[in-house]
């Protein structure tokens, strides 16, 4: 069991929220934050030690991933190439999101080019997924839970989670 | 397993959320995503998992196309059942009744960071 830092652990929280409450690639996004921040946390050494001894139900995954971890076709190249594609995902999505461009001019040029990345989601490999099961069930962060003040409030007032986040009224 | 546990509840809430406000579209992806986390949770092998994951995408740009969600809500009626399982076995594991009691700042060593300044 990998014990982690209140301060870190913070963090991985907070990027969960976002997880639950954001979609359609952007979630992926800060799963993949919170995984890769879990990698470094872990030790690459050790998470391969780890996965390799693992005997959850997951085993058949999780060890096949330890033993080829470092192989051209292992999960170390796979996260970068994830990595690669949802860097671009959060970029499209923070510019479709962004107020301060003409609506015309988001969806015209963004919305095919998010389009376009996030048919390549699918190629997200389920060992991602398991990865992220993985680490969670062996470190300390397990008993944790996400609080409601996490979660991202999206746009028109619509509040997910059972949030309702009081809004500020401007004096214009 | 609190925080998976947690996690998968917080998404299905969502998904709710978001087929109350008509955008079933954006709640399946909210399922998909906690299904595959429980596949990988329970050891389960989904084969048409990719297939699925397109037929989400597609779902996605076009959701007027009723001929897809419809195919992903029967998918979906038989996915839930894993779905439920694993959160049944969570429940029972853990004894997380007290999961949704808000005491953030929550760390593992039972020290509040609010009083910690953090």
């Amino acid at each position: 069991m990998i014990n982690i830092s209140p301060i870190y652990a913070t963090m991985i929280v907070q990027k969960l929220a976002l997880y639950c409450s954001s979609y359609y690639g952007n979630d992926l996004y800060y799963l993949k934050e919170v995984t890769i921040l879990m990698v470094n946390l872990f030790g690459e050494e050790t998470l391969i030690e780890m996965l390799k001894k693992d005997e959850s139900n997951n085993k058949k995954v999780t060890k096949k991933m330890g033993e080829e971890w470092k192989n051209s076709n292992g999960m170390k190249k796979k996260l970068i190439r994830i990595s690669e594609i949802l860097e671009k995902v959060n970029k499209s999505y923070s510019i479709l999101n962004d107020k301060t461009i003409k609506k015309e001019e988001r969806e015209s040029i963004k919305f095919k080019e998010f389009s376009r990345l996030c048919t390549k989601l699918p190629y997200i490999e389920n060992e991602f997924y398991a990865l992220f099961v993985f680490m969670i069930q062996n470190s300390s962060i397990q008993q944790m839970n996400i609080s409601p003040q996490f979660l991202k409030v999206l746009d028109k007032g619509n509040s997910f989670g059972g949030v309702n986040k009081p809004t500020i009224k401007s004096d214009k | 397993m609190k925080l998976i546990y947690d996690l998968i509840n917080r998404r299905l809430d969502q998904m709710k959320d978001l087929q109350l406000n008509n955008q079933e579209y954006k709640g399946i992806w909210h399922f998909y995503q906690v299904y595959k986390i429980c596949l990988n949770i329970s050891g389960q092998v989904d084969d048409n998992i990719k297939f699925k994951d397109r037929l989400v995408i597609k779902l996605l740009q076009n959701p007027n196309d009723i001929r897809i969600l419809n195919n992903l809500k029967a998918l979906m009626s038989e996915d839930s059942f894993t779905v439920e399982s694993v959160l049944t076995n969570l429940k029972e594991k853990e004894e997380l009744n007290e999961i949704f009691e808000d005491f953030y700042p929550v760390n593992i060593f039972g020290v509040n960071l609010y009083d910690r300044g953090i």
